[in-house]
């Protein structure tokens, strides 16, 4: 597990400047804008972009295959990258906590419900991309992960329309929904999900055959 | 004990078959594995990592069914790929960080050992190194975690001469050791011919010869005569066979020859050319 | 040592090793119970495979010429100037049966063949 950490850490490395690069940009207009959710947006947004980076890294370069010449287990490698993803995402979503904090000038409310929020995400996010790149490899992976963008792109129109009729029920609802407890639980069973998450992309690994 | 065995194996695909192939490299040799493009041998060291299964026969790595004790038998493998790019990425020494991290036994004083011989920066970039370099680099990664076995797939191939003489100088360094052995699969016969002791020929899936040197040496000649004079040999003197317009030129077993004639050695490449392409049915 | 190897035709490599390290044995350059370099070393520095060693070290062993002790090495065996003669004319036999065949091959009386011999010799010792 450590070797794979490491591997995809070293991978990623020469990246991190422009990544943080780009985030920092961002938090600087969301500090501007006052808006804690574009802070946050980032972070998130490469919960989906980290995993493909990674794994058409490892492959291209032929690494992969050096890796699992070596005397690690499958599952030890899926581990590795799932913990660095998730290590990655935690860390750029704290950072993304202080921009918040910053954006909102030291109110604490909404960016500690965005911290939740984003990490669950993050963690729901990564749970559904990885186990599909590695059923499909990363090329093929970004049609399916298309795909699956689109569903809620369709329906959350309808949603909308269907919401409009219950507009007050609906933003009880909400409030309910986004108390802290509430979150707290969410990201729990988001947790849940990566791990269970990890455990299916082991079994996809350990049949694949190159 | 043998330091590779495979029995039997098979491996199945679309286009082509991997079909019941079975050799042996017996420990502390060298064994040259040719074959044209897509004769399998890729396929068979694919199958000897890992990955790919096979769908018939037995591996036996080191004494060890790779199947059965995969952990034990990779920490004494090394493997040398053509298709291993270092990642861009990385640095020279990033490599020597993850794989120190998989590999129990790895010897870091070993690894920069190998770096100062042959004058690579720890701290270059992977892309910025020549090809030659990189495969350097690749065969250092491989031998510093006392491995017992090197697998190396197509090493030489694209290098220039001097890097390609190294390249034997190491592996030559390796084999001092008794326990150490080499499968190395070439398309470069002339660096076979100056390591490897034995020599296993694949062609369309399937093992047309396997054999040591010398047995080898004993085996094959080359021999140009008139076309008439091929009637008088014995069945089974020739392998195979090629006409042109000045005469015959054949691969033959000089053991089986009218007295009088005398072959000369065949090299690996006109062995490998005659058997596939003139072969005598 | 010295030894050189022409891969142009002519005799197997192995061949070639064995001769060489014999002629030396022979005229004394080793001496007896002097180590020979390992065949492993020796297959290093000459650039050839390991097995070819192997197998001009094991027909050494054979003729008696070395004797090799696991975990040591392989040494100059201590051969008597006798035994020595004895091979060279068991190396000469074989020689001159294979002129000899050749000779009722083609033809070529005793005579004839015994006329080449003194020649030779004369030759030889101009």
């Amino acid at each position: 597990m450590l070797a794979s950490f490491r591997s995809d850490f070293y991978l990623l490395k020469s990246y991190l400047k422009t990544i943080w690069g780009v985030f920092l940009l961002l938090m600087v207009f969301a500090v501007i804008q006052q808006s804690a959710y574009m802070a946050y947006f980032y972070p998130v947004f490469m919960s989906i972009f980290l995993p493909l980076s990674l794994f058409s890294l490892s492959e291209q370069s032929g690494w992969e295959a050096m890796l699992l010449s070596a005397p690690v287990t499958r599952s030890g490698i899926v581990r590795g990258r799932y913990l660095l993803c998730a290590a990655i995402g935690g860390i750029t979503v704290l950072f993304g906590f202080v921009g918040a904090l910053a954006a909102e000038r030291g109110a604490l409310d909404t960016p500690l419900h965005g911290l939740f929020i984003a990490l669950s995400f993050e963690l729901l996010l990564g749970a559904i991309v990885l186990p599909v790149v590695y059923r499909f490899g990363p090329t093929r992976a970004r049609f399916v992960i298309m795909a699956i963008c689109i569903i809620p792109a369709l329906v959350t129109p309808l949603l909308m329309q269907g919401l409009e009729n219950n507009q007050a029920e609906v933003e009880r609802l909400l409030a309910r929904l986004t108390e802290l407890p509430c979150l707290l639980l969410f990201l729990v069973l988001c947790a849940a999900l990566y791990a269970v998450s990890m455990a299916i992309s082991s079994a996809i690994y350990r049949r694949k055959e190159f | 004990m043998n330091a590779l065995e495979i029995k039997q194996l098979t491996k199945r695909f679309d286009k082509f078959t991997l079909d019941g192939i079975s050799f042996a490299l017996p420990m502390g040799a060298v064994m040259g594995l040719i074959g044209e493009n897509g004769a399998g041998k890729s396929t068979t060291i694919k199958l000897l990592l890992g990955l790919l299964r096979p769908d018939a026969g037995q591996i036996s790595i080191l004494g060890m069914d790779p199947r059965k004790e995969e952990l034990a038998v990779k920490r004494r493998l090394g493997v040398v790929s053509e298709a291993t790019i270092l990642p861009a990425s990385y640095r020279v020494r990033d490599a020597g960080r993850v794989l120190s991290t998989a590999y129990p036994a790895w010897n870091d004083e070993q690894f920069y050992g190998y770096l100062h011989t042959f004058g690579i920066d720890p701290s270059k970039n992977c892309k910025d190194l020549s090809k030659g370099m990189r495969m350097k680099l690749s065969i250092a990664c491989a031998l510093c975690h006392d491995a017992d076995l090197l697998i190396l797939d197509e090493p030489t191939s694209g290098l220039d001469p001097i890097v390609r003489d190294e390249v034997l100088d190491i592996l030559r360094d390796f084999m001092q050791d008794e326990r150490h052995s080499i499968l190395l699969s070439s398309h470069i016969t002339s660096d076979l011919e100056k390591i490897a002791d034995y020599i296993t020929f694949l062609h369309a899936g399937k093992v047309r010869l396997s054999a040591s040197i010398l047995d080898i040496d004993a085996s094959y000649g080359m021999l140009r005569c008139a076309p008439d004079m091929v009637q008088d040999f014995a069945p089974g003197a020739i392998y195979a066979m090629r006409r042109d317009q000045f005469g015959v030129e054949a691969l033959v077993d000089p053991r089986r020859l009218p007295a009088g004639l005398t072959a000369e050695p065949a090299s690996i490449d006109q062995i490998m050319l005659f058997l596939t392409r003139h072969a005598v049915q | 040592m010295n030894i050189l190897i022409s891969n142009t035709g002519g005799s197997p490599i192995y061949e070639q090793i064995a001769e060489q390290i014999k002629a030396m044995i022979i005229s004394g350059q080793l001496a007896a119970d002097a180590p020979l370099p390992s065949m492993r070393l020796l297959a290093k520095e000459l650039r050839v495979s390991l097995i070819t060693t192997k197998r001009a070290y094991e027909e050494l062993e054979r003729e008696g010429y070395i004797r090799t002790v696991t975990g040591k090495g392989s040494f100059v065996a201590g051969l008597s100037s006798e035994h020595i003669r004895e091979e060279q004319l068991r190396q000469i036999e074989e020689s001159l049966r294979a002129a000899v065949q050749r000779a009722k091959l083609s033809g070529i009386s005793l005579q004839e063949l015994q006329e080449l011999l003194s020649l030779l010799f004369e030759e030889d010792s101009q």
